[in-house]
């Protein structure tokens, strides 16, 4: 032990010492003058290690997730081969989904899941329902994929509601008034 | 056969445009409900059709000029020519949301324009508005009429299109008064037309926190009119929540309003589904 562990362990001591106070420090002090009790410490966490290691050693390393949007991409490259079309349709829509352009809530998302009969969705974020939902619209057929897109696009302008855009339609005498 | 319910009351702001809108959602795509359900709106006010198209939407039905209700009261008036012209009973309806099951909202949006086919009454104008439905009413369970708060040639029309009466009130003072004024017009109406049947589906309190005195005193007089001339009075009360505002603002009902609390949706959904056991929906 050179000069600067030496100091490294003292102040990681004096850390300890403020934190458990010096009566604790002293009790353990006493604790470990006795030889039986070193001993008993020893074993003890040599066992611990060695059960450690073990465990380590047995469990298998968890494979990796692939994340979300990379399962998306394999999904509509594949798509793209088969069916062109729907491939492009569909990517659009998860752009749109990534950009929160639509369903920009877990809430709308599962209100569209309701609304246009898919499949239940057992995903507890919006990030991570993009994936599955995405997966279950190209299950459907094209035609049926067209008009959900497209109904959830023309709904989207519902997020247009300010309160100068309706007082432009009130007051713009080109809107009103022509046929009277 | 559709189930044709106005909501009125003399009184503006108690909520009809809010209630109309949120019992549509309700029933055309709540749960099993999965309706079809057309709204009508009959307020120059447009709250109605502001609050189901947004700015874009309702842009393009008036730069389209797209028929709306104030073309069911226009279309048909004679022209010093001598000439009338006629109106498609579907040109108007604008198909607003489609549901997986069968529900469906479709709407007849009102313009600021209607104001002047209060300034012209006459020529049966207060006949058309149902007569058109009648024209398109069995592709429909429920319509929903939102109407505007005064006593015109539209509140008859609403009267002479409707089975049901539903009477939003909120619990204060000024708003309580509308309801003497309904009483007067029921009974002006009635008169009118002896051979129209109008039923009272009932008076419910909306926008109520059950709290203040004064919210207390103007439930009791309400109660006390309603008693008086046996009205139904809605057990369940639409409580308050700011979910309804901010739902106009975003266009959704509040069971999909962001953030809206658990306990004011299930308020809501208690409230529909009284109001659907009482006209048998």
């Amino acid at each position: 032990m050179n000069e600067k562990q030496k100091f490294e362990l003292l102040k990681d001591i004096a850390r300890l010492l403020i934190k458990y106070g010096p009566d604790t420090f002293d009790a353990l002090s006493k604790l470990l003058s006795k030889q039986e009790f070193v001993a008993q410490l020893i074993v003890i966490l040599d066992t611990t290690a060695e059960v450690g290691r073990r465990n380590k050693l047995r469990s298998t390393p968890r494979p990796r997730v692939a994340p979300a949007r990379s399962g998306i991409d394999q999904l509509l490259e594949n798509l793209a081969e088969s069916e062109p079309e729907k491939g492009k349709l569909l990517s659009a829509f998860r752009d749109d989904l990534l950009a929160k352009h639509i369903l920009p809530s877990m809430k709308a998302v599962k209100a569209f899941v309701s609304d246009n009969g898919l499949g239940s969705l057992s995903a507890t974020s919006r990030d991570k329902a993009i994936f599955p939902l995405i997966k279950d619209l190209s299950r459907h057929p094209l035609e049926q994929v067209k008009v959900i897109v497209e109904r959830e696009r023309l709904q989207s302008h519902r997020g247009d509601r300010s309160l100068e855009g309706w007082a432009n339609i009130i007051l713009k005498k080109s809107h009103s008034g022509d046929e009277v | 056969m559709a189930k044709k319910v106005s909501l009125i009351n003399m009184k503006g702001g108690v909520g009809k445009s809010t209630l109309t809108v949120n019992l549509a959602w309700h029933f055309a795509s709540y749960r099993n409900w999965r309706k079809k359900v057309l709204v009508v709106d009959l307020d120059p006010q447009f709250n109605a059709s502001q609050y189901l198209l947004g700015v874009k939407q309702y842009e393009a039905i008036l730069k389209k000029n797209k028929p709306t209700v104030w073309d069911i009261f226009e279309h048909g008036t004679r022209t010093p020519g001598g000439k009338v012209s006629t109106l498609d009973p579907h040109a108007p309806i604008f198909a607003h949301r489609v549901f997986h099951g069968g529900g469906k909202i479709d709407l007849i949006p009102s313009r600021l324009e209607l104001a002047f086919s209060l300034k012209n009454p006459g020529q049966n104008k207060e006949r058309r508005l149902s007569r058109l439905i009648k024209d398109v009413e069995d592709e429909y369970d429920l319509i929903v009429i939102d109407c505007a708060p005064t006593e015109s040639v539209l509140t008859t029309a609403a009267y002479l299109s409707s089975d049901w009466l539903l009477v939003p009130v909120k619990p204060e003072y000024l708003s309580t008064i509308g309801l003497p004024l309904l009483v007067n017009s029921m009974q002006d109406f009635k008169e009118e037309y002896e051979n129209k049947a109008l039923n009272l589906a009932g008076v419910v309190f909306n926008g109520a926190s059950d709290y203040l005195p004064e919210e207390a005193l103007a439930k009791e007089t309400a109660k006390g009119i309603a008693k008086k001339n046996r009205w139904y009075v809605f057990q369940r009360e639409v409580e308050y929540s700011r979910s309804y505002p901010k739902g106009a603002r975003e266009g959704e009902p509040i069971f999909r309003t962001s953030y809206s609390r658990w306990s004011k949706v299930k308020n809501f959904e208690l409230f529909a589904e009284e109001f659907a056991k009482r006209v048998s929906l």
